[in-house]
């Protein structure tokens, strides 16, 4: 004879009640949490993206772009282009700008006529967002053409950056 | 099928009848089917319950044993019908079920009955507490599993979570020094406007009134300072204060005339000094 007293039939249909109740509130209250984690994941992936997007855009576009060579070398041809005879062009400073971009400072000595100053002018100022002209002094020299130095400020992309 | 019903117990065995007090309640038929399938003979008595119960099929529980093969490929099943009632009592305690022992053809059979149900058409609330507490057990484990799963579901979004938390305050840092750089990036874009120069070149030649000559010129700090080859005129340098400029000397006639914004001292080379036409005429941050 199988004999399983009411008493126990009783017990473990309150121990299933207690235990369907309880594991009922506690995968409740864990769903609560999830749900807050992951608005707070969702929150901080946001944040995350945004700051991204502020640091990739950094202080402003870079003017020269260290990949395609020495960025000294690459302001002197900008400077040709515009008309100054460069004899020497050295980057003489660096600093952060953001991410994988610097704040260069260089120093150019070379000649310019007055027109070349001027076109040299213009070019800082359509640029001002890369690039800051320091000081610029212009002293005549015998053939039109004054010795010029300068000292700008240029924003560059460091190699290894990808370009935004 | 055969009426073999035997309520006829041996002589010997009547003591050990006497002794069990539920023997007489059991009725006992033998039932001959072609199967060895307990499963097909409860079927086949659950079919003829009305025939083969001594009672109304309501009042009875059956029970159904092989004893053995006879003729004809046919095999013998003991069927044992007890009533309902005394099944209920010996099951009080909360049994599952009884085994009570019936007599065909002289042979003592063991049959096991289970605990009987409610009667048909009424509620059997311990069949339904039991088959709730089954499923609310299923449903406990269920639960637990789920509450497991959530719980590493958890700890791994808190983990990214975490993760992301951190990089945001790297980030957060590195966004601050940008801010910083930036800040002072446009404070030195805003100081230091290349455009003056482009400026005070098209003043210059502007106040003149043509070609000027210059010795020097210079920026600094946004500042220009330019230093003329030869002696301004009175009307010049009025004209050079009225656009912005600025003398430090009058102008004499041994010195030349410094303008905008500092002196500078000593006359050039006229001869050497560049000649500068009005190159550019509008520059926003000039006066």
């Amino acid at each position: 004879m199988t004999r399983r007293p009411h008493a126990l039939t009783y017990a473990l249909a309150a121990l299933a009640l207690v235990a369907v109740i309880g594991l009922g509130l506690r995968l409740a209250a864990q769903l609560s949490d999830f749900n807050a984690a992951r608005d707070d994941l969702a929150d901080a992936n946001s944040k995350v993206s945004e700051l991204r997007k502020t640091l990739a855009a950094g202080v402003g576009p870079p003017l020269l772009d260290a990949k395609a060579g020495a960025p000294a070398d690459q302001l002197a041809e900008r400077m040709t282009r515009l008309g100054v005879t460069v004899r020497r062009a050295e980057l003489t400073a660096t600093t952060p700008a953001g991410r994988n971009l610097i704040a260069a400072r260089f120093t150019i000595e070379g000649g310019a006529d007055a027109a070349a100053i001027d076109r040299l002018a213009l070019w800082a100022q359509a640029n001002g967002r890369s690039a800051i002209l320091e000081t610029l002094s212009a002293a005549a020299a015998a053939g039109g053409k004054s010795e010029v130095k300068l000292e700008l400020d240029a924003l560059v992309r460091e190699p290894g950056a990808s370009p935004s | 099928m055969p009426d073999t019903a035997d309520f006829a117990p041996s002589a010997d065995e009547v003591q050990a009848i006497a002794a069990e007090p539920n023997r007489d309640e059991i009725f006992v038929r033998a039932l001959d089917l072609p199967t060895l399938s307990l499963k097909q003979a409860r079927a086949a008595v659950a079919q003829q319950l009305d025939i083969l119960s001594p009672l109304p099929p309501a009042q009875v529980v059956s029970s159904v044993v092989l004893v053995g093969p006879v003729e004809d490929g046919l095999n013998r099943f003991a069927v044992g019908f007890a009533p309902r009632e005394l099944l209920a009592r010996m099951t009080e305690g909360g049994e599952r079920s009884v085994a009570l022992t019936g007599w065909l053809e002289g042979e003592a059979i063991a049959f096991r009955f289970d605990r009987p149900g409610a009667p048909p058409g009424k509620p059997d609330w311990a069949a339904r507490l039991e088959a709730a507490t089954i499923a609310g057990l299923c449903l406990a484990i269920l639960l637990a599993g789920a509450s497991v799963r959530m719980g590493r579901e958890i700890d791994r979004v808190q983990a990214r979570d975490d993760a992301a938390n951190a990089q945001v305050q790297r980030l957060s840092g590195e966004t601050a020094s940008l801010t910083r750089i930036a800040a002072a990036w446009r404070a030195a874009q805003a100081a230091r406007p290349a455009g003056v120069i482009d400026c005070a070149l098209g003043d210059l030649a502007k106040a003149t009134g043509g070609p000027v000559s210059l010795t020097r010129l210079s920026l600094a700090e946004g500042q220009v300072s330019a230093h003329l080859g030869a002696p301004a005129s009175d009307a010049t340098l009025t004209a050079l204060r009225a656009m912005g400029f600025r003398a430090a000397t009058p102008p004499t006639a041994a010195s030349p005339a410094p303008v905008a914004p500092s002196p500078l001292a000593g006359p050039g080379d006229p001869a050497a000094a560049p000649v500068v036409r009005d190159l550019q005429t509008t520059a926003a941050d000039c006066r």
